[in-house]
């Protein structure tokens, strides 16, 4: 039987998917199965990236990084507190060429050039997905 | 194996569909290549001409000698003949004779080759053959001496050559090496903190680290007052500057081809017509005769429809609000029908291989007036006030580095020969304020 790949839970608080500008996101976090002496670092990031037709943007709106303590180790499987108050803009948005995720990525580096990676998205705001419509 | 690692892929923008691992590998290799083969080219060219050279003028001691010839030892290579002064000695160094065929430490090398066979002369006069001068030595190996010391003037341009290698290449090696095992978000942090240091307040910029970030600064658009109403709109692009273009063109190459004609009629009237000029005539007036044709109609078209006044009783915009719009339209001649919209798009632009693409489509579009205008041969052709509301659940402008959310009044009109014409009015809209969420502020 083969050792169990690490991962990450994240958790936000009321297990909430939507906010809305001015809110605070608040949660936490956990790596799972990753020795505390193989994890080089952990990052959270509050973040929103377009999608689409355009070229890809991708802004953090709030990061944390966790590094090992002086004995080399880091255990990321105690569960970590963030929280962070959500800015006016811009907001989800489901349009045709361009779409505007938000979402809270974890990142784990560990040794041997190996990493984790988890998001989970939300919303930030209550734009209805866009229609087509014809041109004036 | 070749899908797991891909060392070229296609590109579009910043997607790379190829290894990611690969590619920034063959980045460092790129760059190291340039690192280390500008400080191999450095330490080549200050084994050859620097050490050289300091050592003469260092290290060297000084002899008496005697001048026994002197000649212009010339080379001949792809690009002409180039020459070298060489002047033979002899001297004495603890006792025992040396003879030397010299002129500098360039000959410890076999260079100093340049062209001008004129200056070499000129050096060579200095040294008649007989005279008494004096040469210096290098200690460590007698036999080589010089007649001429000091730092030639094309060593120290020619060490930018190996020392931009060395920061071009060092600069990217050691990006590359500090981007290793740097996530996409702390690079991301890293970058916008660098842009916000940089950040100064100007129009064309996102509102990053405003109240409002990522929409686009409405001020411009607040600072001309309307006469009816609060703010008077700019339109987005003026047909004024095209015309004036399209006038300029027309001027220039209706000038350019009568000066043409002038010199072929003179060589009819002479007896000695250019009958390659003659043809060449025929595309010219062509062109000149559409660029006249093109250029009379749209300064009729100009006149005919005058300027579009639009006025807006508040603005950024809101979601949900009620607002008030002006609009006259000026002209010669009455225009047949106008209409306002309320118009939303959304632009991006991509990158592919070396081209950068755009691409826009439209997502709300509302008409808010429309009117067939009677005019009684005063005042402007035709003015419109109407109110509108904005949609309740509207997306906010957004202005990204390639991705936007625009909204503008589109005023559609068609003159009275039936010529349709279209103007834009941007406007800036503000997300929506629910009750929890945080109030405009403005």
């Amino acid at each position: 039987m083969s050792a169990m790949e690490p991962s990450f839970e994240i958790r936000l608080d009321g297990d909430r998917r939507a906010y809305l500008s001015g809110e605070t996101l608040a949660g936490e976090y956990r790596l799972v199965g990753a020795s505390p002496a193989d994890v080089r670092s952990v990052e959270l990031s509050v973040l929103w990236y377009t999608e689409g037709a355009g070229d890809e943007e991708l802004v953090v709106h709030f990061f944390q990084r966790q590094a090992p303590d002086h004995e080399g180790r880091l255990d990321a499987s105690r569960p970590c507190r963030f929280n962070s108050v959500l800015p006016n803009t811009p907001q989800s948005y489901e349009g045709l060429l361009v779409k505007i995720h938000w979402c809270v990525r974890a990142r784990a580096f560990l040794r041997q050039g190996k990493e984790v990676l988890a998001e989970q998205a939300f919303l930030l705001g209550r734009v209805p997905p866009a229609i087509a419509v014809e041109s004036p | 194996m070749s899908r797991r690692f891909r060392l070229a892929g296609k590109k579009r923008g910043d997607r790379q569909t190829g290894s990611r691992g690969g590619g920034s590998l063959l980045l460092a290799l790129f760059f190291a290549a340039f690192f280390f083969g500008g400080w191999a080219l450095l330490v080549a060219m200050a084994q050859e001409v620097l050490i050289p050279q300091w050592r003469a003028n260092r290290v060297f001691l000084e002899a008496p000698c005697v001048v026994r010839g002197a000649r212009i030892d010339e080379r001949v290579s792809d690009g002409g003949s180039l020459f070298r002064p060489e002047v033979s000695i002899e001297y004495e160094v603890g006792g025992r004779k040396y003879t030397a065929r010299t002129f500098s430490v360039a000959h410890f090398h076999d260079g100093g080759y340049t062209a001008g066979r004129d200056a070499k002369l000129e050096q060579l006069k200095q040294f008649p053959v007989g005279q008494k001068r004096v040469c210096w030595y290098d200690p460590e190996r007698p036999e080589r001496a010089v007649v001429v010391r000091g730092f030639t003037g094309g060593a120290a341009p020619a060490l930018l050559l190996p020392l931009s290698f060395i920061v071009l290449g060092g600069g990217g090696l050691g990006f590359r090496v500090l981007n290793w095992a740097t996530s996409a978000e702390r690079r991301a942090t890293m970058a916008q903190q660098a842009e916000y240091a940089l950040q100064f307040d100007r129009f064309d910029q996102p509102t990053e680290g405003t109240e409002f970030p990522y929409i686009p600064n409405d001020g411009p658009l607040r600072d001309s007052p309307g006469t009816r109403l609060k703010y008077r709109l700019a339109m987005a692009v003026s047909s004024g500057w095209a015309l004036f273009w399209l006038t300029a063109g027309c001027v220039l190459w209706t000038g350019m081809t009568l000066a043409f004609l002038v010199a072929a009629v003179r060589g009819f009237l002479q007896g000695t017509p250019d009958w390659f000029l003659t043809l060449f005539l025929a595309p010219l007036a062509a062109i000149v005769y559409l660029l006249i044709k093109t250029t009379v109609r749209q300064l009729r078209f100009a006149g005919e429809t005058g300027a579009t006044v639009v006025e807006i009783s508040d603005h950024p915009l809101l979601p949900d609000r009620e607002y008030q719009l002006y609009l006259a339209q000026s002209g010669r001649r009455p225009v047949r029908s106008l209409e306002v919209l309320l118009f939303c798009q959304e632009r991006v632009a991509y990158q592919q291989g070396t081209d950068t693409r755009t691409d826009a489509r439209p997502v709300f579009q509302q008409s808010l007036a429309q009117v067939v205008p009677a005019r009684d041969g005063r005042g402007p052709a035709c003015e419109i006030e109407v109110r509108f509301r904005m949609p309740r659940e509207a997306m906010h402008s957004f202005r990204g580095k390639h991705n936007h959310v625009c909204w503008k009044l589109v005023v559609r009109g068609r003159t009275a020969r039936g010529q349709s014409y279209h103007r834009e009015y941007p406007v800036v809209v503000f997300p929506t304020f629910h009750e929890t969420g945080v109030a405009a502020g403005r």
